[in-house]
């Protein structure tokens, strides 16, 4: 049994004990208290009475003025201790007769009493008849009232012991009845708490509260007991599936890590192909560039030095132009990888795009003519004269790269007798220049229209011309996009903030 | 120095307050003794008037019991003029001079002893009751006697008497007084 400072069994016999007590001594005051007053008023009511038997007794005494007489009847006062004096007045206030305690003068009392701590004084008018013969004063004294108080206080102390131990006595028997399911209950709890054993039940069985409260805490034991055991199973489940799935993980981390190096290894073998391919195009650049030399070179020197049919100068001219041509496709493909990779400086100026469209035409003539096809250029629903201007902020030789690529795969997107068209509008926003064919894109190349070496049907496709065009409309912070189906065609649409060029 | 000088006129004026003093304090020490001085005849007067009350007459008798309705005692003496002017209660007592025919008390102040005796053997068996002066009173049957006690007067009661007359004298009145019956002390 484990002991307890405050425990309830304590509490109860203090709770007990002080009530009972605080109500003994309350009772006890309160009865002395009352005793007390009781017995002063007795005390004063029978001096009252002696002195109606002393005026009584006096009436002859003052009637044939016999002072004498009137003082050996005051003398049987001696027999009463708590009567100290006696006088008797005259009505003219002159003492007749005294005895004891001599009062110095007739007091005046309203109710014939005047009652201190310790004394107390009564008076009382001597009649005859009508006639007032004079007054007695008596003078006494509570003087055995401490002895009373004490008595009574120490009867009261004898008591209030007696009843003090029989009181111990049984709040001992009730505290032990009361409290004994109690400390069985809290042996249980603390049993229960130390050992974790929820299958202990308290042995108790009352209809009282406390019986209610043994009953419902081995019906919560049960309860935590079914719980407890459900918990450890439920924990022991869990334990196999967490070590079921860091087996899975550990084996995963493992797997990854092999993906992992593996795709370090191939990163690294890109990069040293990625190497390698940009130093072999470097070189072919370079190569390319030292051959394209004389490409350029010697037609400049056939014409400069004549002597050439206007056919021959014609051609001439057109070669040279191939060969330009050929220069700035090999400069773009440099100019491609840093658009690719972000790193471009934009050389913007505005830039005429009717009169690079005229331009290009006249450099497609040769295709246009073995295609049979034919090209228009529309604005604001007009054929185009030649005349008009409508600028776009950007490079010229990537936009002239840009619409060459477009209207090539248009004119190569048409069938013999067919049109390309190039429809620019232009308002205060924006500048939109479509490029449409009259045949449609091959499905399987529908949805990666402009991914990079994406070609079908071309014997000499690179894959390179829509690709390109999206890379500098993008440069361009331009937006493209493409339109196809089989009855409508396909329409090539890339969108140009519009410049305004103040006159 | 100047008061020294007038002394002439102080010593008249000192004298007369001196005797005024004088005069004051006798006057007083007169009003104090008449305040507590009755003369006999008064004194007897008032005993007279005071023993009523603590004496019982037969019923048929006792005047007391008409006294509400206002029939007082009546008193007979034989020198009424000399008590007259101290019965001043006409409601309560009733002086007469003796010979009466009917009277509850009877004060003989004759101091003819044999007229005492004589008027005492008349109303032996009466109820009335009897008061005198006389040391031989209570000897010739008299109730009542006044005795002189140095400056107090005192009573004598003969309650053989009484009980022959059919009184009845209160305790409270024996209690103050020589009982006798006869001569014989008690």
């Amino acid at each position: 049994m484990i002991g307890f400072q405050n425990s309830i069994g304590r509490k109860i016999g203090a709770a007990i004990l002080g009530t009972t007590v605080s109500a003994l001594v309350l009772t006890m005051t309160l009865n002395i208290a009352s005793f007390f007053h009781s017995y002063r008023q007795a005390t004063v009511q029978k001096a009252n009475g002696l002195a109606k038997i002393m005026a009584t007794s006096t009436i002859s005494a003052l009637d044939f003025n016999d002072p004498d007489s009137a003082k050996e009847i005051l003398d049987s006062i001696s027999l009463i201790t708590n009567i100290v004096g006696a006088t008797i007045f005259m009505p003219s206030g002159d003492i007749f007769a005294s005895f004891g305690t001599k009062a110095k003068s007739l007091p005046v009392l309203d109710d014939g009493s005047q009652v201190e701590i310790n004394t107390f004084i009564v008076t009382q008018p001597i009649k005859s008849g009508k006639d007032t013969l004079g007054y007695i004063v008596l003078e006494g004294t509570f003087s055995d009232q401490g002895e009373w108080f004490y008595h009574n206080l120490a009867t009261s102390g004898l008591i209030l012991l007696a009843v003090l131990a029989a009181c111990i006595i049984a709040a001992n028997h009730f505290r032990k009845k009361i409290t004994k399911p109690i400390a069985q209950l809290t042996a249980a709890v603390r049993e229960i708490s130390e050992n974790k054993d929820y299958s202990k039940r308290v042995a108790y069985k009352s209809k009282d509260e406390i019986g209610y409260l043994v009953s419902e805490f081995n019906s919560m034991l049960g309860k935590i007991e079914t719980r407890d055991s459900w918990l450890n199973s439920h924990r022991e489940m869990l334990e196999t599936i967490v070590s079921q799935r860091t087996k899975e993980v550990r084996a995963k981390q493992g797997q990854l890590k092999e993906k992992n190096t593996q795709l370090i290894k191939q990163i690294h073998e890109r990069r040293t192909a990625e190497m390698i391919r940009e130093e072999v195009e470097r070189i072919n650049r370079h190569d390319l560039k030292s051959s394209l030399n004389l490409v350029i070179g010697y037609p400049e020197l056939l014409l400069n030095k004549g002597n050439l049919t206007p056919e021959q100068g014609k051609y001439i001219k057109r070669i040279a132009a191939a060969g330009y041509r050929m220069l700035d496709m090999i400069q773009f493909h440099l100019e491609m990888f840093k658009m690719e990779q972000g790193i471009y400086t934009l050389k913007t100026m505005p830039v005429d795009l009717i009169e690079m469209l005229c331009s290009l035409e006249e450099e497609m003539a040769l295709l246009l003519n073995q295609s049979e096809v034919s090209l228009s250029i529309i604005m604001n629903k007009e054929e185009i004269n030649g005349a008009e201007e409508v600028h776009i902020n950007g490079e010229m030789v990537l936009l002239r790269t840009m619409f060459r690529n477009l209207i090539k795969n248009g004119v190569e997107g048409s069938v013999k007798g067919g049109k390309v068209s190039i429809d620019i509008e232009s308002d205060e926003l924006f500048t939109t220049v479509s490029i449409s064919n009259s045949l449609p894109v091959p499905a399987e190349v529908r949805g990666r229209f402009f991914n990079k070496y994406v070609t079908a049907g071309k014997e000499d496709g690179t894959g390179l011309g829509t690709y390109s065009a999206n890379l500098i409309a993008k440069t361009h912070n331009a937006s493209i996009n493409m339109e196809t189906s089989d009855q409508t065609g396909t329409t090539v649409s890339a969108r140009f903030a519009a410049v305004t060029i103040e006159s | 120095m100047e008061l020294l000088g007038n002394h002439k006129i102080l010593k008249p004026i000192i004298t007369a307050f001196l005797a005024i003093m004088i005069l004051m304090s006798s006057s007083i020490a007169m009003g104090a003794d008449t305040k507590i001085t009755a003369t006999k005849t008064q004194l007897r007067a008032l005993f007279i008037q005071k023993i009523p009350k603590y004496v019982l007459w037969p019923e048929q008798e006792d005047p007391a019991k008409d006294s509400k309705e206002g029939t007082p005692y009546t008193v007979a003496t034989i020198d009424k003029e000399s008590l007259l002017p101290y019965f001043n209660k006409p409601e309560s007592f009733k002086l007469v001079r003796w010979p009466v025919a009917n009277c509850q008390v009877l004060f003989l102040d004759s101091k003819n002893p044999r007229v005492i005796a004589a008027i005492i053997q008349r109303v032996k068996d009466k109820p009335i009751l009897t008061i005198g002066q006389n040391p031989d009173f209570m000897r010739m049957g008299g109730i009542i006697n006044f005795v002189e006690s140095g400056s107090r007067m005192k009573l004598q009661v003969n309650i053989c008497a009484a009980r022959k007359a059919g009184l009845t004298i209160s305790s409270k009145l024996l209690k103050l007084s020589e009982i006798y019956c006869g001569d014989e002390k008690e």
